[in-house]
């Protein structure tokens, strides 16, 4: 019996070591805050401000995961926290499309419904960094941009429905399913725009989302923290 | 310990064990991604208007599944980017050249839940829509944009059609916070880099 156990023991560190026997990733212990559309979800976010947010703005890095489906991204936003309306922007590998690294920006409006865009019209470099902002332009409408070394760009103008800082801002990385890998991306000089003001103001987060038991580093001096969901 | 491990018949045994656990292995992990997605875009370029209508519904059915009925194109017409926010559409940029965009609209009983980028609870939002209109890159082959309408009531400009209802909020929002004070729009860039070319990072800054 032992003499079995002993080759069972080998054939199982064999089919281990060929990828023949995958341990679903789903058995890493989590922690959720709450359920955000069965995603990979690793940032840190902050809502210590009663009068809201009107913006948010971030340097980030590019995440590169080895995926063949869905997306990863690294979204810089301000939401409701809980419900509509939201905007974000960051870099995306979006293999929902042609598996590229793009600028994307994403919202509900205050009803609900969803809109993207992905600007395919340019690629990101693995791991290279970016700007991206989001803030409110008037109108009900919120605006997505992003910068290179060559300059500043829209992503979208979304009509959010509403003036109204939300009470959240949040930054970090995100997958398309609960287990899918977000990979590996650094974020500084996090800034956001507290409501009734046009002040960017630095901020470091003060709770962190995370449904995958990904890595967050502290927020550094420079408003900085590493992400990583390999 | 190995060798008697190894003789002919215990690992014919254990091969075919370790095929079960193979399969076991594969099949758990592909409960932990999204439903496959065989979609092979390619270029629209030379398409007709009624073949980016089918790929529009060939795409929406492998990324965000119907729950009921036959997806159908409603609209399917070229268009500009600069023309989008006159049909009640979200107004969106390029950093590359424009390429040549088809804006088309499929109208069903969609499930959005696997494939958008929200950072929100479904139970707060209308991840079931009968509408979703797409702009596609045609020379990528993909939407660049995409948006999403639970009745229509977003899209009654673009499609020309003023008895579509309105979308009623799922939670109605509950903040009540300061004022977003406007900040400048960004201007459009006064030139555009290839399409399809390399953005240079930037060194980080601050604002």
């Amino acid at each position: 019996m032992r003499f079995i156990s002993r080759c069972w023991t080998i054939l199982f560190a064999l089919g281990l070591m060929s990828g023949a026997i995958v341990v679903p990733r789903q058995a890493v212990a989590q922690t959720r805050t709450f359920d955000q559309a069965g995603q990979s979800q690793v940032w840190g976010e902050r809502n210590a401000e009663a009068a809201g947010y009107g913006g948010s703005y971030t340097n980030m890095t590019t995440p590169d995961p080895a995926i063949t489906r869905g997306f990863s991204n690294g979204p810089t936003g301000t939401s409701a926290l809980t419900a509509p309306p939201f905007i974000e922007a960051g870099p995306t590998k979006a293999c929902d499309r042609d598996c590229g690294l793009h600028p994307y920006s994403s919202a509900e409006n205050i009803t609900g419904n969803y809109m993207e865009n992905v600007d395919t019209t340019k690629f990101l470099a693995s791991g290279g960094n970016y700007i991206y902002k989001n803030y409110f332009i008037g109108n009900n409408t919120w605006e997505g941009q992003w910068c290179d070394a060559n300059g500043c760009y829209v992503l979208a103008d979304w009509p959010l429905g509403t003036s109204t800082a939300m009470p959240d801002v949040a930054s970090g990385g995100e997958a398309s399913c609960l287990g899918c890998p977000i990979g590996s991306l650094s974020t500084i000089f996090e800034y956001m725009i507290p409501g009734g003001t046009v002040t960017w103001t630095p901020w470091c987060y003060t709770a962190v989302h995370n449904t995958v038991g990904g890595f967050i580093s502290a927020c550094g001096p420079n408003q900085n923290w590493d992400i990583s969901y390999p | 310990m190995l060798r008697k491990c190894l003789s002919f018949k215990r690992v014919g045994l254990g091969l075919a064990l370790l095929s079960i656990a193979g399969l076991f292995g594969s099949y758990a992990h592909a409960q932990t991604v999204s439903s496959p997605n065989m979609f092979r875009p390619h270029s629209l370029l030379s398409a007709s208007p009624a073949e980016v209508g089918a790929y529009a519904v060939d795409y929406t059915s492998a990324h965000y599944p119907p729950l009921s009925g036959v997806p159908q194109p409603i609209l399917v017409r070229s268009v500009a980017a600069a023309a989008l926010p006159a049909i009640g559409l979200a107004k969106i940029g390029f950093a590359g050249e424009e390429p040549p965009l088809t804006l088309a609209i499929v109208h069903g009983d969609f499930d959005l839940r696997s494939g958008v980028r929200t950072r929100l609870d479904p139970a707060t939002w209308h991840w079931r829509v009968g509408y979703i209109a797409y702009v596609f890159d045609l020379d990528a082959g993909v939407p660049t944009l995409m948006q999403t309408s639970q009745n229509g009531g977003d899209f009654r400009q673009a499609l020309n059609d003023p008895n579509l209802p309105d979308d009623i909020p799922v939670v109605p929002p509950g903040f009540a916070h300061r004022q977003a004070v406007p900040m400048p729009a960004m201007a459009p860039p006064s030139s555009h880099d290839p399409y399809g070319s390399l953005a240079p990072p930037v060194a980080p800054r601050h604002p």
